[in-house]
């Protein structure tokens, strides 16, 4: 190490700038050094998060039995070829890995199995918004996404429509005009507050059985 | 893991769900990018507040809120500016009512619906401890009421929702256990309470109409025509008929085997004296 | 008075008291994480990188020679954890960075988010530098200023000499003035 480096590293400890400038030589680089090395410390000291200690202590490798671990290595999902014959460990295995791989709750798969085969029905929302430029339709169906479902101006009366394909249900919706002012639907045929300050429309869709 | 082994088409089922799941999942809803991420990247928020954001997600994550639900609150509060703390919140309800037994979903899109509309964040939080609360006391209802499925499934849920939106409107909770009690299915009773409420909004009385609604369901009449008692109540309300009358009449015509769409063509087609 | 209670600690840990590992959890959960922190820059990597550096402490805990001090056996489990970690981030987020910048930018916007993007901005320009340093005189800088290690504890964290970690300090600091220099240059 260059005997200036030492010396210069010396100084910042003892901070002692004021000596470095007085020397004249150097004096910049070590003011600049300076300044970093204070910052260095006025670090901000983190917190580590709550629980910390628990997560750790409870991650700590035991002594586990033979037993113990072979279950371990059941119970853990492994992709397993297909193999008609075994019905009931291909529905286990698939929950399984369809569970763990994609972090589906069982809830979840069922949900989606009864979803994708229970019916569609394109309900149509209509709204007479003569002044407005752009029209969307917002709900719980859509996460009240406002740039998702466009209404069209069907004529030059002012009326705008959307048809949305939605599963049978209950649902609740606002129109959104221009971009920024929720507005109730006046047709709805019934209503309820959102606890914001707005009226929400609700809306039954039957199923096509239904009248 | 279930121990009954399930037949052929089940299997079938569940295997196509299983493999067209994730793909439904994208179009069910966009996708969004990984919530950690968007915190961690985060410029506005300090290195502390990310300590405290990210150990509230891992949470939430770890008792399976979907990673999805989270990233959407995630991009929503960000772009809302949502202060740090409130977001904790938020990832901390979520995690409270999924460790509890209870859907995520209505909790997140109670947020995501308060972000869009522009609501506080603060108020945000009331509304959703509210329904927290709400749907806690719908459990207590249900669960006094209905025979405990083997597989909570979407039906299930759908009535809590319904269940804790009446008992947020104040309808009374007698009344709604003697609908709860009156249907065959989850989706059955399910058109119950939402026919109360319906009835709620249009002014009938809540103490009245659980009598008829009850009589509707035994006499499976709730199912053919979904709007026909609402018209006949909304018809009677206009002729200016008293509500314990309606009752009694459609109690009775029920009763004797006739069905709404015929009594909402024959009642109360002239003004009640 | 540390060295002696660790010493003791240590072996009550290895004679099978699980729950003598708390307590040093406990004492230096921050340093841990806040070493790591500042090595990647990211609080949810510190937190994996500080709850392993744990866990291999404990594993190899037997290794430990009472002469030593815990800390500083305890900072360069951390530090080649922390290494390791970074090695193989940098492959992945060169995979995963473009699609993911593409979906930010769509997404992030409305009338809260400038004022998102303003406030808090991160004090660090430091940290954004440190990041910039390469990482063993990332690490020496860090361990003689943020945690005040001595030149010889910073040998013995590093496995190197006292002149190898003055020097490593050194290049550091030289390193960070020359990047505050040029980000001086580009910004008024």
């Amino acid at each position: 190490m260059k005997p200036e480096d030492e010396r210069i590293l010396k100084m910042l400890d003892r901070d002692v700038v004021g000596e470095a400038e007085a020397a004249g030589e150097g004096a910049g680089e070590l003011a600049r050094l300076h300044e970093i090395v204070t910052e260095l410390r006025g670090l901000e000291t983190l917190e580590a998060p709550l629980g910390f200690t628990e997560r750790v202590m409870a991650s700590l490798p035991q002594r586990r039995s033979l037993w113990a671990r072979f279950k371990d290595f059941l119970m853990r999902p492994h992709v397993i070829k297909l193999n008609l014959a075994w019905e009931a460990g291909l529905v286990a295995a698939l929950l399984a890995v369809g569970i763990q791989g994609y972090g589906l709750h069982p809830h979840r798969v069922v949900a989606i199995a009864e979803r994708s085969f229970a019916p569609v029905v394109h309900a149509r929302f209509i709204v007479k918004a003569p002044k407005a430029r752009e029209v969307t339709l917002a709900g719980d169906f859509n996460n009240w996404r406002r740039d998702q479902y466009r209404l069209t101006r069907a004529e030059a009366d002012g009326v705008w429509t959307v048809t949305v394909p939605l599963h049978p249900g209950r649902y609740k919706y606002m129109f959104v005009v221009d971009g920024q002012k929720w507005q109730t639907d006046p047709l709805a045929e019934s209503y309820e507050h959102d606890g914001f300050g707005n009226e929400n429309a609700v809306v039954e869709i039957p199923s096509p059985e239904q009248a | 893991m279930k121990r009954r082994l399930l037949g052929p088409l089940s299997v079938a089922l569940l295997a196509l769900a299983w493999a067209a799941g994730p793909a439904l999942a994208d179009q069910l809803e966009p996708r969004y990018p990984d919530a950690r991420q968007l915190v961690a990247t985060a410029r506005c928020y300090s290195p502390q507040q990310k300590v405290h954001l990210e150990d509230a997600l891992g949470k939430a994550l770890n008792a399976k809120v979907s990673a999805d639900t989270l990233s959407h609150l995630t991009v929503l509060a960000m772009s809302r500016g949502v202060p740090a703390d409130h977001l904790v919140v938020f990832y901390q309800i979520l995690l409270r009512v999924r460790a509890g037994g209870l859907p995520d979903l209505p909790f997140a899109g109670k947020m995501a619906e308060g972000m869009a509309k522009g609501a506080p964040s603060d108020l945000i939080i009331q509304v959703v401890l509210e329904k927290e609360r709400n749907f806690l006391r719908a459990r207590q209802l249900m669960s006094a009421n209905i025979e405990r499925k083997l597989l909570y499934n979407d039906s299930y849920y759908r009535l809590l929702d319904l269940t804790a939106e009446a008992l947020r409107r104040g309808l009374p909770p007698q009344g709604l256990e003697l609908v709860l009690h009156a249907g065959d299915s989850l989706d059955e009773i399910g058109r119950g309470v939402a026919t109360y409420l319906y009835l709620q909004a249009i002014g009938f009385p809540s103490d009245v109409a659980p009598d008829i609604i009850v009589a509707a369901l035994q006499a499976d009449q709730l199912n053919d025509c979904r709007t026909c008692l609402g018209q006949v109540v909304l018809t009677a309300k206009r002729a200016g008929a008293p509500p314990r009358k309606v009752r009694d009449d459609l109690v009775r015509g029920l009763k004797s085997g006739r069905n709404l769409g015929e009594l909402s063509r024959v009642l109360y087609q002239a003004p009640v004296k | 008075m540390a060295e002696v209670s660790e010493g003791v600690l240590v072996e009550e840990i290895l004679a099978g008291n699980k729950d003598a590992y708390r307590i040093l959890v406990e004492r230096y959960k921050n340093v841990v994480f806040n070493l790591a922190y500042r090595m990647t820059g990211s609080p949810e990597d510190a937190l994996d990188i500080s709850q392993e550096t744990f866990i291999r402490a404990y594993q190899s805990l037997s290794r430990f020679r009472v002469g030593e001090k815990f800390f500083t056996w305890l900072y360069t489990i951390c530090i080649n954890v922390s290494k390791n970690f970074l090695r193989q981030k940098s492959r992945r987020l060169r995979l995963q960075g473009a699609v993911y910048e593409e979906t930010i930018g769509r997404d992030i916007s409305g009338p809260g988010a400038e004022e998102c993007l303003l406030k808090c901005e991160e004090a660090s320009q430091l940290q954004g530098m440190l990041l910039e340093v390469p990482e063993h005189y990332r690490a020496a800088v860090l361990l003689r200023y943020k945690d005040g290690l001595s030149y010889e504890e910073i040998s013995h964290v590093l496995g190197i000499t006292v002149s190898g970690a003055k020097m490593r300090v050194k290049r550091g600091l030289d390193k960070l003035r020359s990047l505050k220099q040029e980000k001086g240059a580009t910004e008024p």
